[in-house]
């Protein structure tokens, strides 16, 4: 093995970009196209004195504000509510995309063999590792440049290039900063699925730090990784400490890395594998519970983490009195303590519509992934030899569909009542637990359409099936956005959660429940019709 | 033979998209009987065995297993079979254990004493994830389920790639217990020897049409036979034999070369009348046949007797 830890590291680089280009292109396409475009249209929407007090006012709200982070005092120009809109947000995205780019690079690689093949070259021991981070440095470079120069470009109201720098250059960091983490990850888990797990809980106790210190005490945000992009004060003083503590970070990241790497072999991780059993449970005897065992820590994870997720906010339920009477709009409807409570419940209700949402997002994940193994196991080919058994196509799709369901409704429903355990504990009028239930049921409707429509395309066109993942990614982002961007109508119903309204603000709408269960229940037979007739194709 | 056969195979044909995987493929497997199926990388051997498992809807042609077609009634088929992958690839999280246990419950068996015998005679550790095994430890994990299941067919596609020679007799041992109990057998395999051994009949692929099918004696005779010979009396006009081809001559009354079976007859009479003193005649082996049906070589495309692909 040659002397030097990082040699031939420039070509392996040059290899695996000509690989990922496109991939990469298409990443930072989507998301600097995204911040560009939003901030071209900023001048137009929050222009005037007027719009820019209204979107501070909902900005300011404790919903908002979990979501967003904090706005500085005002008085507050476009470029102002831009920042205060866009950082977190935009850093969420970068944390997804460096995840998705780390772990292929990595384990992914391993997981697939080519690392081994790779290593075998003349190449110094360390050589695809720094490729797969120099790669991460390379994406995220451009994507600063790509940021900045929109900014630059879009040229908002009270905007200037030294703010311009600061927020593109920092989020770029923000993003390599989870990459690197991802790197780590990659280290300590022993396979693909099991970094990306870890990496992803990491980051959910990152956010939840962010999220719960925003809406608390701001100052001790600067805890949380994730919350130094909010310190940046932007167009304001332009701070570069958070990028400096960024900086550090990275270099302490990458030095763990290498010290990880040093002390694992190829193909393993620093967390053992331990033995398991001689002979199978006895519960372990079909597809059903071939399901349950392959995934009963996932479903298990997802479970109590959407439940934490939702207590959290759940916990921060109080504090939206408090910061009701910090907006001069509000405080005037607060003097009279009755108008006060239903102005409180209100504000709770259409903040519950908005989280159910978030939820229902996140709770498709796992149940989509669990019927998307109808794809990954058949190309990993894992289901070849459940196949050659008397295991019929009609009972492992029905059986996958049955579980992805299953596991899905449940994380949402660990979510809502983490929500209303951890809000009706801390508020002085408890909520009606008709609220959270009409709102638990409203989303399940949309929540099956995705399901189904992941089926579908397993069963039909299983190669095409990311699409479900984008369409899910821009339903998110609508939601996400939805009530700050006055969207159009047309354009909120190209999702199905566009058809329920804002329950538990407007009232459950049952026929639309039922409709949309219908559709629901129709794609996953188109779906299962397919499945039924296609080629099953192996690994090879 | 008046048994009804267990594979039937009659033009079968299969295109992905505009790629034809299969042409026509056409053979049947008899109760007892060990079945190969021999051809490159590439000429359809997996396909084939993955349309008789109804994981690939044939494009024409019949398949049948037990007389039941091999897509429509999958199910009831698989019951009675058990099959090994080339490349078996198992939930990374499942033991080995776990998972041979699992896959005899779905044939609705269980775990027996032979299971255990096959696990010592395979030397295979069932507590690890199957995450850490290598190719050939997966390999043991399908053999050893399928092996311990009791099947009236017997699928193996390219089963010992991955095995060391221990288990590869272990294996070859196995096979001819089931057939001696009169299973159907159908293997696939590049091991030429293993074929040679194991197999009563042989059929021989190529992009995707199966070319010859018979037994090794059948086969055997319809390529050349490897002489040396010396003579007492000078072989002058050698050559002009028909049916000899890559003549050596070391001598004046000493040579190699391979001689068409049907020559047979006339080239030994020719060399009797040149007085024998020495003769070495080697039959070809299937690895012969192989590279006779495979081969681009010139010499061998351009001569046309008894080239397999007329025949």
């Amino acid at each position: 093995m040659p002397r030097q830890p990082f040699f031939q590291t420039g070509r392996i680089l040059s290899i695996n970009l000509r690989r990922d280009w496109l991939k990469l292109l298409i990443w930072l396409i989507a998301l600097s196209g995204l911040f560009a475009s939003i901030a071209a249209k900023f001048n137009n929407l929050y222009g005037s004195k007027t719009a820019i007090e209204k979107i501070t006012a909902t900005l300011n709200t404790p919903a908002m504000i979990s979501l967003f982070g904090r706005l500085p005092h005002g008085p507050y120009s476009s470029a102002d509510v831009f920042a205060g809109e866009m950082t977190v947000f935009m850093a969420i995205f970068g944390v997804i995309m460096n995840f998705s780019l780390a772990i292929s690079l990595t384990r992914g690689d391993e997981d697939s063999g080519v690392t081994e093949l790779v290593s075998a070259r003349y190449v110094g021991p360390y050589a695809t590792m720094m490729a797969a981070i120099n790669e991460l440095m390379i994406a995220n470079g451009l994507l600063a440049l790509l940021y900045a120069g929109g900014l630059q470009v879009a040229g908002l109201n009270g905007t200037n290039t030294g703010g311009n720098l600061v927020l593109g250059i920092s989020l770029g960091l923000n993003g390599l900063m989870f990459g690197l983490l991802a790197v780590v990850c990659a280290q300590l888990a022993a396979s693909s699925r099991a970094a990306t797990s870890l990496a992803y809980l990491l980051f959910g106790v990152i956010y939840l730090a962010r999220m719960l210190t925003d809406v608390s005490h701001p100052r001790y945000t600067w805890l949380s990784p994730l919350g130094w992009v909010e310190k940046l004060q932007t167009y304001r003083s332009n701070n570069w400490l958070p990028a400096m503590l960024m900086l550090i970070t990275i270099v302490v990241l990458m030095v763990l890395t290498i010290m990880l790497r040093a002390r694992r072999d190829l193909n393993a991780g620093i967390l053992a594998t331990r033995p398991g059993r001689r002979h199978a449970s006895l519960f372990l005897r079909g597809p059903v519970s071939l399901v349950g065992r392959l995934e009963r820590n996932t479903i298990l994870a997802w479970i109590i983490g959407l439940f934490i997720f939702g207590a959290m906010y759940g916990s921060v339920f109080n504090t939206v009195a408090d910061i009701l009477k910090s907006n001069p709009i509000t405080l005037k409807l607060l003097a009279d303590p009755h108008t006060a409570a239903l102005a409180t419940t209100q504000v709770l209700k259409s903040f519950i519509a908005l989280l159910m949402i978030i939820f229902a997002v996140c709770a498709i994940i796992p149940g989509l992934q669990i019927i998307f193994r109808l794809a990954t196991d058949e190309q990993r080919g894992m289901l070849e030899m459940l196949h050659a058994r008397p295991v019929s196509r009609f009972r492992l799709n029905v059986v996958l569909s049955i579980w992805g369901i299953v596991t899905s409704v449940l994380a949402l429903t660990a979510a809502v009542g983490g929500l209303a355990v951890a809000a009706n504990m801390v508020l002085d009028h408890p909520l009606a637990n008709k609220l959270f239930i009409h709102g638990l049921l409203a989303n399940i409707s949309p929540l099956l359409i995705f399901l189904g429509a992941g089926a579908l395309l397993v069963g039909w066109l299983p190669k095409l099936r990311s699409l479900v993942w984008l369409y899910l990614g821009a339903t998110f982002v609508m939601n996400y956005f939805g009530r700050l961007f006055d969207l159009p109508e047309w354009a909120t119903k190209l999702s199905p959660f566009g058809f329920i309204g804002h329950v538990p603000a407007s009232s459950l709408n049952w026929s639309v429940f039922w409709w949309q269960t219908g559709i629901a229940a129709a794609l996953f037979v188109v779906g299962l019709i397919g499945y039924q007739l296609r080629d099953l194709n192996s690994a090879n | 033979m008046q048994l009804s056969p267990v594979i039937h195979v009659s033009h079968l044909q299969k295109r992905f998209g505009k790629f034809q995987a299969l042409h026509d493929v056409t053979f049947d497997v008899q109760p007892g009987e060990v079945f190969g199926f021999i051809g490159p990388n590439g000429a359809g051997k997996s396909t084939t065995i993955r349309t008789l498992l109804g994981l690939l809807r044939a494009s024409g042609g019949t398949a049948t297993i037990f007389g039941k077609d091999v897509f429509h009634d999958a199910v009831s088929i698989h019951k009675n079979i058990a099959y090994v992958p080339g490349d078996v690839y198992l939930w990374p999280n499942l033991t080995g254990g776990e998972i041979i246990d699992l896959f005899l419950r779905l044939s609705q068996q269980r775990h027996s004493k032979r299971t255990d015998e096959l696990i010592k005679a395979f030397g295979l550790d069932t507590s690890k994830k199957a995450r850490t095994y290598s190719k050939g430890n997966r390999q043991k994990v399908a053999l050893i389920a399928a092996l311990s299941q009791s099947a009236d067919l017997y699928i193996f596609d390219e089963p010992t790639s991955g095995l060391d020679p221990l288990n590869e007799q272990v294996f070859q041992d196995e096979v001819k217990a089931l057939k001696a109990a009169g299973k159907a057998i159908l293997l696939s395999s590049h091991i030429l020897s293993e074929v040679e051994q194991m197999c009563d009949r042989i059929g021989i692929i190529r992009e995707g049409q199966i070319i010859e099918t018979g037994t090794l004696t059948e086969m055997q005779h319809l390529t050349r036979t490897q002489i040396s010979v010396t003579t007492k009396s000078p072989l002058t006009d050698l050559t002009d034999q028909p049916g000899v081809h890559q003549l050596k001559q070391t001598g004046k009354t000493a040579a190699t070369f391979a001689v068409d079976s049907e020559a047979m007859t006339t080239v030994t009479r020719y060399l009797a009348e040149h007085q024998i003193l020495t003769l070495k005649s080697t039959p070809p082996t299937l690895e012969d046949l192989f590279l006779r049906y495979y081969s681009q070589q010139p010499d061998q495309t351009n001569s046309k007797t008894g080239d397999g692909s007329d025949a």
